[in-house]
């Protein structure tokens, strides 16, 4: 066991969504003991760290494991302005020990893939034309780059997985915040996606945070200007200029819900997408608004497209259940995790006995 | 009983054992339609869609309710509703007292085509060859959602030529408690 690591207090205090001062109170400590743990001024004893682990929901050995939290910028999320900070510091976290754990279990499962999400910089970026790069060309080269077919993106979970991404499913107990991603070296690209949002929504947002991958590992620029960029390349990818155009010779409520049939994205983004293409009016949009507010449609829209699921962690999970051997308690032991966290993360199929074969019997 | 006599509980008690059928048929043929390629889909406008979901449910009445010799009594044929073309328009009689015909309709059991003479006619509840002629002319048909991609409900509507007189919606059978009534009038009601 290494040494102790000050940075997974932290992680595990607000992955529990703790202020420090919370924290100190439930162990009967000063703030300013803890606070000293935590940036590593002081280390703890062995028994604190259990005492710790016993309180916050986490084995000991939690907190002697190597690493540290990535914040921001690596992190990308699509997140409404109410979200508050104390609950974005506990998605956050959480997203940080979720890294962890697929850091363990891509050590002995190794992934099969040579393709990956190439970064790309605008400014050198050398595209068919002279011209400087728009977002449109780096949305169309990226599907080039992928060959991917003309038409609707069938499995986005899927072709990002195939890809060198892996997508994450995750409850964030909140509607506030979409998803998050992540770039690290050595690590696939980690998508943090929150399930619980409508199906054409997690379509979209899981574009948005491809284009933030694609276009902004590398060239960092204001924030909204990146999400703006985002959004972008996300209708780009999703609804390629050339193919939607002549379709949207109609702008109406029942043609969108058969263009979102069709491409399996809100009408919602294919609105946004007509617009930024330039081919309804401002007063066209101003009332498509208007009319999908008074329907109820802007919270939830009908027609929601077949959910997607990733299957890459679950494939993960599974190798090591199945192949490699691993009992709930091994699993539990080298995520360094409670069996009531691995079940909420990784399902309860993660914790379940082996089927045992049926025993061979007499037939008469 | 003369046609203009039939109140809207007269003639849907009436149509009580024809409800479910009548609600399958819409519901059904709509369900197809969605089925359809979704490329498809798209470059149909909403008169293709309504000519492609009627097409559906006049095959499906029709499989159900094939033509017979109106000379027969009913009771004798074994069927209580009946085929009739007119001139290309649909019509099923039912029993001695209702025709219908299947559209598609707004909220208010109004539909918005342009009529052929003989729809127009039998809106007005004028005399048709072969149309039992005190018999109420009803339309039954489907609402959609604001998009036209969700199935609302099944109506029935009474057309006085181009006003509609009553409209009830038909309670799916799975929502509906044994007993209860199998339909609720849906008419819109004028302002105070």
């Amino acid at each position: 066991m290494g040494p102790f690591n000050h940075y997974m207090v932290v992680l595990a205090r607000e992955s529990r969504g703790l202020t420090q001062d919370e924290l100190a109170e439930r162990l009967s400590i000063g703030q300013g003991t803890l606070s000293k743990y935590e940036t590593g001024i002081n280390a703890p004893s062995p028994d604190f760290a259990s005492l710790l682990g016993a309180s916050l929901g986490y084995p000991s050995a939690f907190f002697y494991q190597e690493g540290r939290p990535y914040g921001f910028p690596p992190f990308h999320y699509r997140k409404r302005k109410k979200l508050s900070a104390k609950a974005l510091g506990r998605i956050v976290a959480e997203m940080n020990i979720r890294r962890m754990h697929i850091k363990q279990l891509t050590i002995s499962f190794g992934l099969k893939t040579n393709r990956f999400i190439p970064e790309i910089n605008r400014d050198e970026f050398q595209g068919k034309s002279r011209r400087h790069a728009t977002i449109e060309d780096v949305a169309r080269s990226v599907r080039e780059f992928w060959m991917l077919p003309g038409g609707p993106v069938a499995n986005l979970m899927g072709i990002i997985e195939e890809n060198g991404g892996i997508v994450v499913p995750c409850d964030f107990q909140t509607d506030l915040i979409d998803a998050m991603s992540q770039r690290i070296d050595g690590m696939p690209v980690l998508f943090f996606v929150n399930l619980n949002s409508p199906a054409d929504r997690v379509r979209h947002t899981l574009a948005h945070e491809l284009g933030h991958m694609v276009l902004h590992t590398t060239d960092l620029k204001d924030d909204d200007e990146m999400e703006d960029e985002a959004d972008e390349f996300a209708g780009a990818f999703l609804l390629p200029a050339d193919e939607v155009r002549p379709q949207l010779r109609r702008f109406d409520l029942r043609h969108l819900a058969n263009m979102k049939g069709y491409w399996k994205v809100s009408m919602a983004a294919i609105a946004v997408r007509a617009q930024r293409l330039g081919l309804i009016t401002p007063y066209q949009s101003k009332m498509f608004w208007i009319e999908m507010g008074k329907l109820g449609y802007r919270k939830r829209e009908p027609n929601e497209p077949q959910r997607e699921v990733p299957s890459l962690l679950r494939q993960m999970v599974e190798f090591h259940r199945k192949k490699l051997g691993y009992s709930p308690a091994d699993l539990a032991k080298v995520l360094c995790a409670t069996s009531a966290d691995i079940e909420a993360m990784y399902g309860k199929a993660a914790l379940d006995p082996e089927p045992t074969r049926p025993q061979l019997r007499l037939v008469e | 009983m003369r046609d203009h006599d039939w109140t809207m509980a007269d003639l849907m008690d009436g149509l009580d054992f024809l409800l479910d059928d009548l609600d399958r048929i819409c519901r059904d043929a709509f369900s197809r339609y969605r089925r359809y390629d979704p490329g498809d889909l798209l470059e149909h406008d909403s008169r293709a869609a309504a000519a492609c979901v009627y097409s559906h449910m006049a095959a499906d009445a029709e499989r159900r309710w094939p033509a017979q010799n109106l000379t027969t009594p009913p009771e004798e044929v074994g069927a209580s509703v009946q085929l009739i073309e007119v001139r290309g328009l649909k019509v099923w009689a039912v029993r001695d007292f209702a025709i219908v015909r299947f559209k598609k309709h707004d909220e208010d059991g109004k539909s918005r085509n342009y009529p052929t003479k003989q729809a127009k006619d039998y809106d007005r509840g004028n005399p048709l060859p072969g149309l039992p002629y005190p018999a109420a002319r009803l339309s039954v048909g489907y609402y959609l959602d604001a998009t036209g991609t969700e199935f609302v409900r099944t109506q029935i509507a009474r057309p006085r030529g181009k006003v509609i007189e009553w409209c009830a919606a038909i309670v799916p059978h799975e929502g509906c408690p044994a007993g209860a009534k199998r339909w609720i009038d849906v008419t819109r009601q004028s302002g105070f």
